[in-house]
């Protein structure tokens, strides 16, 4: 494990697994589950932004803008349109709303392929510098821009969670929806704030890692589950916890083709799922004491 | 309980405004339809499985594009025993489970023959089907040499080399670069993996120090290079069907393992649009086994059939050369066959079809078939190992070698 | 026949608290029947629609598979593909390899599946909801990988080809003959699960799936009860691998993916969860869409999963809850008429 650029690697991808997982911890604490559109979110974000270019000779600045807000709608419409409708009616089980999101990223994938076309389209750098050499390591300028948005965006919602009122507010709320109705908090409102984050925090995400590898329609999936994964094994105990989840499958999808070749990622990532869920279900961090 | 009720139901009219919106522009795919131009008669129905939507999309709708505006100007030149082709479009989304319908319902709006243009999985299913119907078919893009063996190989053909020829070009290719160790990087999808078997059984003149595979959507493939560095190979060969893994694994080359010479398969060169996706001048030096050859003069009055009628910017891919040629193939056969209607008698005129001058390769390459003879490529003259140049386009025929062309 | 129709109706008004609908199994089944009558009609000797019938009992055995675990005992495995393949597998394996009879291969490949469904949930007991959805997935995935890297076995990316015909004791069935029994087996195994679902067992089931613990407190063991329904679910679903396998002829590692499974997820939420019939009528409702819509060439499957969003809102019940619905209303109608006269 001495090659500092498979180094450089895992922490890139570590930083985006990182993103998602970050936004599937913004829903888990608002909303009480799972959201797996994550992925898609993320998928739109990159996509949408690089159509945008392609389509209308738009600047990166407008066309990465236009895609985070539309993400961000598609967020919110996922809990105004789907979510919220589907979990009044069945009483807070966890299967319709399981359902529910998997609908909506199927949904996303195929609405995205219809209109952006089903070709891998090359992502957008929105930093234009040379490539940093550092010994023997090159740093393409979009994984540095990865890994310092990774770190700000970690920064300000653990800033946003622990000094804001609506931030405090958003764990009171995601501990029981039903106890905080009736303590008169607005859980809507709350909900709906955690989903535009998480819209928010995907498709900046998915724009970043998009010039490493492309972009298509079905590329959601696949980022669900890695994400989805992240969060899992780090945790919901503290906001650094989805960070340091998304380092460790980082390394792992680094590092285990590195040692055992091939396909081993696709075993080991099963492997880790059902170690993982089976031995600490909660993750590496768990809140001890829950205000 | 009503509020709540009111919104979603205007959440739901929207969301079914916008399904129907989708349906309402769903049928942008037959605008371009071919006409029956001059031709008169009674039409000659071919079938065509393409994947418009799927998996497939990236290659199959490039040759797609191509086989209408061939029909269209075999149409306009009074068709084919002065009846027009019609072409009756089904889309399989490269999904195997979905093939057997495709083809039945292709079958049963009257197609006589068929273009299998759907991702090689989706093919490989099609063969049995294929054998019930009796139908003849021609896959313009394959290139898995299976696809025509047995099991039910009896009415499908292909046009281009296989990899057992390219397995001869890369050794010409190794020896005439001093290359005795290579290391393999690769994805993992099914169509590579039955190319990779048969390209690297005929790869004995060198030895393989290493093969990695990453997956085919993989968004990193660091690992796999830095254990091909380890083997300390002198050249690298990327065997993958394209698009983004292609483009990063080249990106990852360029960056980790500069200055070792990079090898790769065809599908590189037959997308464009795969070429914007590789950071700047990291395709550069690359070698990849083309097949359109600027001397080849038929090869040149298609690629200005193409830009007058795609745009001058249009890059024309091997793709484009085989759909064309896909559709003289089988224009032949039906001429030869005396009428499209017997299906014995198409595919046994098929069969002998030989020496036919191809559209792609160098500019003696020819295709021919027989009973036992379903791949086209007579010798490996149909294909020429071409290089990219700084811009990550091709710059022209790689000097170090080329195949010779014996006939 | 009579006394099979009685036992549910006993079991029902025995156990039965939650469903006051209570829909007999034998009245679905005929609607059923007649309805896949209907469309052996219209099939008739026409190829491409048979493939349809094919394809369309294919999806329904598969969606019915993980209707057990899934609506009856609320865990979402999404493993489907990998059931289905092996399924598929054991046809082209007893085909190609041995010289076994064929049928043998509906025998064999519904057990390995159960087997591998059973294992799957002991590793996997004590999840559910969102992370079984998860490691199922991810299960589906690698077996994927598995069955490209396993070359021997399964003869890697090209699959397997050329498949034998049946011969069930010297009788070869003809395509059409295929298509009906595949009909037959959809119609038998949707009955046979509508009664499990009336009956004490799946009584308890689905009482599991809402209360666990109480079902756990009179002394059944909610385990084992899982990894039955999970074996049964893979049954189902390798029944419906091997189907479409050898109504192809032939069957690939990408033959069945992670797309089927979706679609399976959403097939009874078209149709209605309520029974099996739903997870029925929404394969025919999927096949229809995504292969015999001829107005949208481009895309069957967004406007199915678009389908399934507005429909999981405005029709939870799905296509059979409301004809159900209709049908109770038109009933209590007919039956009013006579006392206002």
């Amino acid at each position: 494990m001495t090659d500092l650029q498979l180094w450089l690697s895992a922490v890139e991808m570590g930083c985006f697994f990182g993103m998602l997982a970050l936004a599937y911890y913004l829903i888990h604490v608002g909303a009480g589950f799972f959201n797996f559109a994550i992925g898609p979110y993320a998928m739109m974000g990159g996509l949408c932004t690089t159509w945008l270019i392609i389509t209308y000779d738009l600047g990166v600045w407008p066309a990465a803008a236009t895609a985070v807000a539309v993400t961000v709608g598609l967020a919110a419409l996922t809990e105004l349109a789907i979510v919220r409708p589907v979990q009044k009616r069945s009483g807070g089980g966890e299967l319709p709303a399981l359902v529910a999101v998997a609908a909506v990223l199927f949904a996303i994938q195929q609405l995205a392929g219809y209109v952006f076309g089903y070709p891998t389209l090359p992502g957008q750098s929105l930093a234009t510098f040379d490539p940093v050499t550092v010994g023997e390591v090159t740093v393409q300028p979009s994984s540095l821009l990865m890994i310092v948005v990774a770190l700000l965006s970690f920064a300000l919602s653990a800033l946003w969670i622990r000094s804001t009122r609506t931030g405090r507010l958003l764990r009171a709320v995601g501990d029981s929806n039903r106890a905080a109705a009736l303590l008169g908090l607005p859980v809507n409102r709350i909900r709906l704030i955690a989903f535009v984050l998480a819209g928010f925090v995907a498709a900046l995400a998915g724009i970043l890692f998009a010039p490493k590898a492309g972009v298509n329609s079905l590329s959601g999936l696949a980022w669900s589950l890695s994400g989805f994964l992240a969060v899992v094994v780090g945790g919901t105990g503290s906001v650094w916890a989805p960070l340091f989840g998304g380092m460790l499958l980082g390394l792992v999808e680094v590092f285990l083709p590195y040692y055992f070749g091939g396909q081993a990622h696709v075993y080991g990532m099963l492997l880790i799922a059902l170690l993982f869920f089976a031995l600490k279900p909660k993750g590496l961090f768990v809140r001890t004491v829950r205000a | 309980m009503a509020i709540t009720r009111g919104a979603t139901a205007r959440l739901v009219a929207s969301l079914a405004v916008v399904a129907l919106a989708a349906a309402g522009c769903g049928g942008k795919g037959g605008s371009d339809k071919p006409t029956d131009g001059t031709a008169k008669g009674q039409p000659i129905i071919i079938g065509m499985d393409e994947d418009s939507t799927g998996p497939g999309a990236s290659y199959s709708t490039i040759a797609g594009k191509t086989i209408r505006l061939a029909v269209q100007e075999i149409n306009d030149k009074g068709g084919v025993l002065g009846r027009p082709l019609r072409l009756v479009v089904e889309n399989d989304e490269s999904d195997p489970t979905k093939v057997p319908a495709v083809l039945q319902k292709l079958h049963s709006q009257g197609a006589k023959a068929l273009f299998l243009q759907s991702g090689s999985a989706a093919v490989m299913q099609a063969k049995s089907t294929l054998t019930q119907l009796s139908l003849p078919a021609i896959a313009p893009t394959g290139v898995t040499a299976t696809l025509v063996e047995p099991p039910n190989n009896e009415l499908i053909y292909m046009l281009a080399n296989t990899t057992k020829d390219w397995a001869q070009v890369y050794c010409g290719a190794f020896k005439a670069a001093n290359i005795n160790k290579i290391g393999i990087l690769t994805d993992d999808t099914t169509t590579i993996a039955a190319l990779n078997k048969s390209l690297l059984a005929g790869m004995s003149c060198v030895t393989i120090v290493a093969t990695e595979k990453g997956a085919a959507n993989a968004s990193d493939l660091s690992a796999q290079i830095a254990r091909l560095k380890n083997a300390n190979p002198d050249a690298v060969l990327v065997t993958s069907v394209g698009g983004a893994f292609e483009v990063l694994a080249q990106n990852t080359l360029a960056a980790q393992l500069k200055g070792k010479p990079r090898f790769s398969l065809a599908s590189i060169g037959n997308q464009p649009s795969s070429w914007k996706l590789a950071n700047p001048g990291a395709l550069e030096g690359l070698v990849f086994m083309g097949s359109i050859n600027p001397e080849n003069l038929r090869t040149k009055a298609l690629v200005d059939f193409l830009k007058q009628k795609n745009g001058d910017s249009y890059q024309v891919t091997a793709y484009d050369a085989q759909g064309w040629d896909s559709v003289q193939l089988l224009k032949l056969a039906i001429e030869k066959a005396g009428g499209p209607d017997d299906p014995k008698k198409l595919n046994e005129a098929m069969q002998s079809i030989t020496g036919y001058p191809a559209t792609f390769g160098q500019a003696s390459f020819t295709l021919s078939f027989s009973a036992s003879k379903h791949l086209g490529a007579d010798g490996a003259c149909g294909l020429s190992l071409i290089e990219f140049g700084a811009d990550n386009k091709p710059k022209g025929p790689w000097v170090t070698f080329q195949p010779p062309c014996s006939n | 026949m009579t006394a099979q129709t009685s036992q549910p109706a006993a079991a029902t008004a025995g156990w039965d608290i939650r469903d006051i609908r209570r829909v007999p199994g034998i009245g679905g089944f005929a609607l059923g029947c007649a309805a896949a009558v209907l469309i052996l009609l219209w099939v008739g000797s026409d190829g491409y629609k048979q493939t349809l019938v094919t394809s369309a009992a294919t999806y329904a055995l598969i969606a019915l598979g993980m209707y057990v675990p899934y609506l009856m005992a609320g865990s979402l495995s999404m493993a489907y593909s990998a059931y289905a393949g092996i399924g598929g597998y054991a046809v082209g394996l007893i085909s190609t390899k041995t010289g076994l009879p064929l049928a043998v291969a509906w025998l064999v490949g519904p057990i390995v599946a159960a087997l591998l469904a059973v294992l799957l949930g002991l590793v996997t007991r004590r999840l559910s909801g969102f992370f079984l959805a998860a490691v199922t997935l991810l299960f589906g995935m690698a077996f994927t990988a598995f069955l490209i890297d396993a070359e021997a076995l399964s003869g890697g990316s090209g699959g397997l080809g050329n498949l034998r015909p049946l011969n069930l004791f010297g009788w070869t069935p003809s395509h059409y003959q295929v298509v009906l029994g595949s009909a037959v087996i959809v119609c038998v195994i949707a009955f046979l699960l509508d009664r499990l679902r009336l009956s004490p067992w799946g009584v308890i089931v689905r009482t599991m799936r809402d209360a666990p613990r109480a079902v756990e407190a009179a002394g059944v063991r909610v385990p084992v009860l899982n990894l039955l329904a999970l074996a049964l679910g893979a049954a189902i679903a390798a029944v419906g691998g091997g189907l479409f396998t050898y109504s192809a002829g032939s069957i690939t590692p990408d033959t069945f993916t992670l797309n089927i499974v979706f679609l399976a997820i959403f097939m009874p939420l078209i149709g209605g969860a309520g029974t099996p019939w739903g997870a029925v009528a929404g394969a025919v409702i999927a096949v229809e869409l995504t292969l015999n819509f001829p107005a949208i060439q481009t895309s069957g499957t967004l406007l199915l999963a678009l389908g399934v969003l507005v429909i999981m809102l405005v029709a939870p019940r799905g296509v059979v809850g409301y004809a159900d619905k209709l049908r109770t209303r038109t009933w209590a109608l007919l039956r009013k008429e006579p006392d206002r006269g």
